[in-house]
């Protein structure tokens, strides 16, 4: 009995090692984020001040960093897009649909009165 | 007995651990997604290798740090007159992830509205009601590769610009339309400019963003309606440079295009080239955080600060640092004309292309911008503002960005 809950310590404390090890040595994604997926760089940890800690601001930004920053994250982002894929899952990135989308034909209706489309901003002027 | 439930708590402790790393996939792929609407949104916390920050506070100040850049490469020379008439391609079509492959030149879709062309129109027409007479307002609605390469493009007698295309030279014309009633706007439809030189690499075939030499024909239509002199490409006032090697082949440019293709083999064998222009002449370049207006840098002789090599996707942002600043444009030129720049991702290669045109150029991210756009215009002394953006900005939800910052 004693040897297994060794075992099951021992095999935690493995699985622990190998999460940690993986954050912490793999080189991180850096420089485009995605490096090849996304026109942008990767998001970088706010300056820590008390402004920033106070509205949250500091605390997000070191989430969105560890994500943006997450080893070999581009094969990750495959990998669960293959997984997704078995479920059929359409989503904008990374599965091929069937066929193109054509565009929605209510956008090429001209309108009568260009007065009498909907404006949004119209009651904050 | 117990082994079996210890494998079985080992099972789920592994289990945790793939649920944790799917999620924070996840997170991964749903701020991808978010960016891809906004055709490259930018946040606004990370820098380019180049920069240095000061403490300088407020717009206009002046900088604290120079950068200089080294000028590379060979003159260009380019068709002014392209007369070669329009042929479609009969090179073979693919469909790839929601976007189309014909040959090696990757398309969107076309899917803005004559509704928002309308709020469009109706927006940067209270833009110059505001800003009065004095000061000239100008439109210029740049159409997506689309538009040109998939005119007269039939397979199996179906036309894939009216399946596909979405009126979008119809609709452009309509804006025309709309602003010629009277609104005090100068229109610019680049369309039949750029369409003249379908031949030349006026697009990228990788990424759904023009080139700089697209911007140059469409600042030569800018020049021509707006009456001010502005240098030809073989004048020598340009000077062509970009991501070369040092024996001045040209570096793979794969743009964005190729992950969102689902990673498209016929579009990594055939990358693009990705160049830009350097001008003759001392300038100088001020960038701010476009929320806090502190000044970030300066660069010296170049709007196009250093991109890492191995982020080839995000080359493009080399062309004033992407969207992430508020750009000042010191020109050298003494004219005293000031303009304004309202644009989204394709007007970062346009705005250097007024050069010679302007003493001050402005830049500024309609989409992200937090203050009001009239007062800044007044407080920059502006004499030209122009919109400049893609035709998925201007006919689709982004249009209300432009309505926004009138109201700030």
């Amino acid at each position: 009995m004693k040897k297994l809950y060794i075992i099951n310590i021992v095999a935690i404390a493995l699985v622990a090692i190998a999460v940690i090890s993986y954050r912490a040595f793999l080189p991180p994604t850096t420089g485009a984020a995605g490096g090849g997926y996304e026109n942008r760089n990767v998001v970088t940890i706010e300056e820590f001040n008390a402004k920033n800690w106070f509205n949250g601001s500091f605390t997000d930004s070191v989430t969105k960093c560890f994500t943006d920053t997450l080893p070999r994250r581009n094969d990750l982002i495959d990998a669960v897009t293959k997984i997704k894929s078995f479920y059929g899952e359409e989503i904008e990135w990374g599965i091929k649909p069937i066929d193109l989308t054509e565009p929605d034909k209510k956008n090429d209706i001209k309108p009568d009165n260009p007065n009498n489309v909907f404006d949004p901003l119209e009651n904050m002027n | 007995m117990m082994f079996i439930k210890n494998v079985k708590r080992l099972f789920c402790l592994a289990l945790t651990f793939v649920l944790i790393f799917l999620t924070a996939c996840t997170d991964v792929e749903n701020e991808l997604n978010a960016s891809k609407d906004g055709l490259s949104s930018v946040p606004s916390v990370s820098r380019g290798e180049s920069e240095t920050t000061s403490k300088d506070k407020d717009l206009p100040d002046d900088s604290s740090q120079i950068l200089d850049s080294s000028i590379q490469g060979d003159d260009s020379t380019v068709d002014n007159d392209s007369t070669n008439p329009y042929a479609p391609t009969d090179e073979p079509f693919e469909f790839a992830n929601g976007l189309m492959i014909i040959g090696t030149r990757c398309m969107e879709a076309f899917g803005g509205s004559y509704d928002n062309a309308t709020l469009y129109s109706k927006y940067v027409s209270q833009h110059k009601a505001d800003l009065g007479d004095a000061v000239n307002v100008y439109s210029m609605v740049v159409p997506t590769s689309g538009s040109i390469y998939l005119q007269d493009y039939v397979v199996d007698g179906e036309n894939y610009y009216e399946k596909y295309g979405g009126q979008q030279v119809e609709k452009l014309e309509y804006i025309d339309e709309l602003f010629a009633d009277g609104t005090g706007v100068v229109s610019l439809n680049v369309y039949e400019t750029l369409f003249k030189h379908w031949d030349e690499d006026i697009y990228f075939r990788t990424d759904w963003h023009w080139t700089q030499l697209g911007a140059y024909y469409a600042a030569q239509v800018f020049s021509e309606k707006s009456g001010l002199n502005m240098a030809d490409l073989d004048s020598g006032y340009y000077t062509k440079d970009g991501k070369y090697n040092e024996d001045g082949t040209a570096k793979a440019f794969i743009g964005a295009f190729y992950a969102s293709s689902g990673k498209a083999q016929v579009l990594k064998d055939n990358p693009d080239e990705l160049f830009w222009y350097e001008f003759n002449h001392d300038y100088t370049v001020d960038y701010y955080d476009r929320e806090t207006g502190k000044t970030l840098k300066t660069t010296r002789n170049t709007c196009y600060p250093h991109i890492n090599d191995a982020a080839v996707s995000s080359w493009y942002m080399s062309f004033l640092d992407a969207d992430n600043n508020i750009c000042k444009i010191n020109t050298g030129t003494d004219n005293g004309r000031v303009a304004v720049v309202f644009k989204d991702s394709f007007g970062n290669c346009f705005a250097p292309m007024l050069m010679s045109m302007f003493e001050t150029v402005y830049t500024v991210d309609f989409r992200y911008f937090t203050e009001n756009s009239v007062e800044f215009c007044q407080s920059v002394g502006a004499t030209d503002v122009l919109f400049v953006l893609s035709s998925f900005s201007a006919m689709g939800n982004n249009c209300l960005n432009i309505g926004k910052m009138r109201l700030r």
